[in-house]
């Protein structure tokens, strides 16, 4: 075995761990992860530029090390397998480590969690490294390491930087850092980005790993050798490992998630029943705040809510006909925002309308207007007096009063002038005109 | 000198009209993307780095050990072969904005490949031996994560990221790289390390 002092990859193991840590400590906010360990592992996709870098860095290294030292005449005693082992494996176990020591910490800073630790998601970002691996040794045996060194670490990163915004969405796959892109508490990882992620690094690295012991070069190998076949085996099969990547990721979209069942919530006593998944509820319980919003705001017309949910837009309309609210709840959510992504459900409903292209542009001005209004009125009823800070929020009419178009901020003003009554009938006659697509006639001052 | 300058001079012209012509064209870096959507690089920044690790590679890779007792000084023919790469660029990448009518682009081109090759040559004059062609990598590598700081402000060392030809930044680095090399050429030693013979074996 090769002294420590001779393995570029624990030199390069400290600057790793120290790159990745001040990346999680100043890119990934916790709120991106709080409660749910899928979602942490899953961010951790975003290291493998430090990782990555690392194992290709320090393999081409290792690899120009026995590209230097080769004689011309020289006999291999050990099989090519050994000789690649040998030199491969400090650099996929230093990679390894700054993958895990960054999930490690991606983890203490989601907190403690419902859910399990994602084995295969974990094992899919460390499979990742080998095609690195493969790179870098490919690199440091084709070219003098003046070359390969730094060509091996700007394909790693254009591979991993690049790949990630391919238009042609099951490549992003290939390289991993699009797992990134799992979950909000209420989606878990399609296993087949995974898988597609492991099998394409696993072979591409043996078609790397081919390609190289194939490189003929007058001085690597004694004349009369052919090795040609074995580096167009190489080039098949890394070609094997993206076709196989591919058809595993055919069918993923932009973002590598399924929903989670309904069947999984749990669902309140109170009336709408109010039913959460649980990574939901693991930073408090904000369920009665919905139940109590909804109520009260049936109580002044708007319609009733038999149940709410929290799932993914493209799974259920945000207000159904049959009375099912789809909100926004998040771990950690505080009473009073949980009261604004209820209060804000029927504006958000109507704003979501298809009205086509020749809609007033209005539309979504009023519904602003109408939101606000709501979230006012909960507040007032559901919210203590200290929680009311900051509710509602009407910097949005204001970004939506331009000079010459119709001012909503001051038509909230109106609207707070008059009395109750007046209020209410503005909101709900608003909410059913703007349910049809039509435009709420203005309020006018002094309507009492 | 110059290792296979037949390679070495047409990947610099071909890579000024690529990167010349390609300058208008951004590509996203998902590592700033976290917080605050897609950041972007200008599209001359890959073609100005493949240009920069293969001249600098060939360039080493002519300074044989047994030159450095030379009379003749091989880092000042080094250097002045690196400043030819950067006239070649010049050349090409301003006809081609000529031809495509975007001169800011040109000089983009002509900014980054000098930005880098001054980076190699710090890295060189610093003692990196043959690791130095890696600083030009690092440095892209290290700007598109760290770039941004957590309010979204692009900081101001990536340079590379920015589309302002006269970036102070820019300048500095080429200037503290010059300053570097000049010192190196004229100690014929590089600043940090133990003497040893120029261009170790590969």
């Amino acid at each position: 075995m090769l002294p420590i002092t001779r393995r570029p990859a624990w030199w390069l193991l400290a600057p790793g761990v120290i790159l990745a840590t001040l990346y999680i400590q100043q890119y990934i906010p916790s709120q991106r992860i709080i409660a749910h360990r899928e979602s942490a592992v899953a961010a951790s996709a975003l290291l493998l530029i430090f990782s990555a870098s690392l194992v290709s860095v320090t393999a081409a290294m290792e690899a120009g090390r026995d590209r230097a030292s080769r004689g011309m005449t020289e006999v291999s005693v050990r099989s090519k397998i050994s000789i690649v082992a040998a030199r491969l494996w400090p650099c996929l176990t230093a990679g390894a480590i700054v993958q895990i020591v960054g999930i490690v910490l991606l983890l203490s800073k989601a907190g403690p969690t419902p859910d399990g630790f994602p084995v295969l998601i974990t094992a899919g970002l460390l499979a990742a490294l080998f095609v690195h691996a493969g790179i870098g040794f490919f690199m440091g045996t084709w070219l003098r390491s003046l070359f390969a060194v730094p060509l091996a670490l700007a394909i790693s990163y254009l591979w991993l930087g690049f790949a990630w915004s391919f238009d042609f969405v099951p490549v992003r796959y290939l390289a991993g850092v699009a797992l990134e892109g799992c979950c909000s508490a209420n989606e878990t990882m399609d296993v087949s980005a995974v898988i597609s992620l492991m099998t394409f690094s696993v072979v591409a690295f043996l078609g790397f790993v081919l390609m190289a012991t194939g490189i003929t070069d007058r001085k690597l190998t004694p004349r009369g050798t052919n090795k040609r076949m074995r580096v167009i085996a190489g080039i098949t099969t890394l070609g094997l490992a993206t076709s196989l990547g591919l058809f595993v990721a055919r069918d993923i979209g932009v973002v590598p998630t399924i929903p989670l069942p309904l069947s999984d919530a749990e669902c309140s006593n109170t009336s709408p029943e109010v039913c959460f998944l649980p990574v939901q509820l693991a930073r408090g319980d904000t369920r009665q705040v919905y139940a109590d919003t909804f109520t009260e705001l049936a109580a002044v017309g708007m319609p009733t809510i038999a149940k709410v949910i929290s799932v993914s837009g493209d799974q259920e309309p945000v207000l159904s006909a049959a009375g099912v609210a789809n909100v926004v709840a998040t771990p950690g959510q505080s009473r009073s925002s949980a009261l604004q992504s209820a209060a804000s459900t029927y504006a958000v409903a109507v704003s979501e309308h298809e009205c086509g292209g020749d809609a007033s542009p209005d539309l979504y001005g009023w519904s602003e207007v109408l939101k606000v209004w709501l979230v006012h009125t909960a507040a007032l009823e559901v919210l203590d007096p200290d929680e009311r800070d900051g509710i509602p929020d009407t910097s949005i009419l204001e970004g939506n009063s331009g000079p010459g178009e119709m001012d909503f901020a001051g038509q909230w003003e109106i609207l707070q002038e008059a009395d109750e009554r007046a209020q209410i009938d503005w909101a709900t006659s608003a909410f059913s005109e703007l349910s049809m697509c039509r435009v709420p006639a203005p309020i006018k001052p002094g309507q009492k | 000198m110059v290792r296979r300058g037949w390679l070495t001079f047409p990947t610099a012209a071909l890579a000024g009209v690529m990167g010349t012509a390609s300058g208008k064209i951004d590509l996203p870096i998902p590592f700033l993307s976290s917080l605050l959507g897609p950041s972007t690089m200008p599209a001359a920044v890959i073609p100005s780095l493949l240009v920069a690790v293969i001249a600098s590679g060939m360039i080493q890779s002519a300074e044989m050990p047994w030159t450095s007792a030379s009379v003749r000084n091989v880092i000042g023919h080094s250097v002045a072969t690196a400043v030819g790469i950067v006239l070649v660029v010049f050349a090409v990448s301003s006809l081609t904005g000529v031809f495509v009518d975007d001169n800011n682009s040109a000089w983009l081109m002509v900014r980054n490949v000098t930005g880098f090759l001054a980076l190699w040559s710090a890295a060189k004059a610093l003692g990196a031996y043959r690791f130095a062609g890696l600083a030009p990598v690092i440095y892209l590598l290290v700007a598109a994560t760290f770039a941004r700081n957590p309010m979204g402000d692009v900081r101001g060392w990536a340079w590379i990221l920015g589309r302002n030809p006269g970036d102070p930044w820019g300048i500095a680095t080429v200037l503290l790289g010059g300053l570097l090399t000049l010192v190196y050429l004229l100690r014929r030693r590089t600043l940090i390390g133990k003497a040893r013979g120029l261009g170790t074996l590969p």
